[in-house]
């Protein structure tokens, strides 16, 4: 996963061509604490993000392959969550549809290519970060 | 095959056409090395890919690398404004550009880059 842009306080827009597993927030073994999430940008504190709502999703492949995109309690790896499934080329903008991807918002976000072909596509999410309030700093 | 390239000194965009693979797309340098500087004096350090349109048969595909990396893919026909989703492609945006068709012969892809 490559990361296009992040801002602080604002959207991540995140890049791959292969399968991959977006960790929102996590925790650590000892504390049990929300310490830890691959949105978290410069200046900004990795624990106080919380969620995520997928806002755009971009993907292309041959006509073969498809993308799913599941959410994942991270803290449980039997709950999934199916967001979408896209197929061929195209593009959704689920801000400007009005309709937010707001499913299970704290779960990680798991990319996966299928299909014959799949090792030719890629996607594209641009994400809204979910902040709470705890301080701790990374 | 018939690879062009539209650029103008009033727009910091690049326009590159192609009906066949692109074969590699030098983009950063100055005028005697990037095939995209649109003056003499222009260096080009980097474009992002700001849209594509694109034309082939529903079960052939487009695939747009930046150097080694894969960046898009496109089958059948359509068209993406990047930059109007506000997701302009800037990986590798230093890197070569090459487009390649796969699963036909006939095919047509507009790719248009914006300069940094």
């Amino acid at each position: 996963m490559r990361i296009i842009s992040n801002q602080n306080n604002g959207p991540v827009q995140l890049h791959t061509v292969i399968a991959n597993t977006i960790v929102v927030c996590s925790n650590t073994a000892d504390s049990g604490n929300l310490v830890y999430s691959e949105l978290a940008t410069t200046g900004e504190y990795a624990n106080i993000i919380k969620g995520c709502i997928i806002t755009k999703i971009c993907w292309g492949g041959p006509e073969t392959a498809y993308w799913t995109v599941k959410r994942q309690d991270h803290f449980d790896e039997n709950v999934n969550a199916i967001v979408g499934v896209f197929s061929g080329t195209g593009v959704l903008n689920y801000s400007s549809a009005g309709q937010l991807q707001n499913d299970t918002p704290t779960y990680d976000i798991i990319l996966t290519p299928n299909g014959t072909g799949a090792a030719n596509s890629y996607i594209m999410l641009e994400v809204k970060k979910i902040y709470g309030i705890e301080q701790t700093p990374v | 095959m018939t690879v062009s390239y539209k650029t103008t000194n009033a727009s910091p965009k690049i326009i590159i056409q192609a009906d066949a693979n692109t074969g590699s797309v030098v983009i950063a340098g100055n005028s005697t090395v990037s095939n995209v500087t649109s003056f003499d004096v222009e260096e080009v350090n980097g474009a992002a890919i700001s849209q594509v349109l694109w034309g082939a048969p529903h079960d052939a595909y487009w695939t747009i690398h930046r150097g080694a990396n894969l960046v898009g893919v496109y089958n059948g026909s359509g068209h993406i404004n990047y930059s109007a989703q506000g997701m302009t492609i800037n990986l590798d945006a230093d890197a070569d550009l090459s487009a390649n068709l796969v699963g036909s012969t006939n095919g047509t892809i507009m790719i248009e880059l914006k300069k940094s």
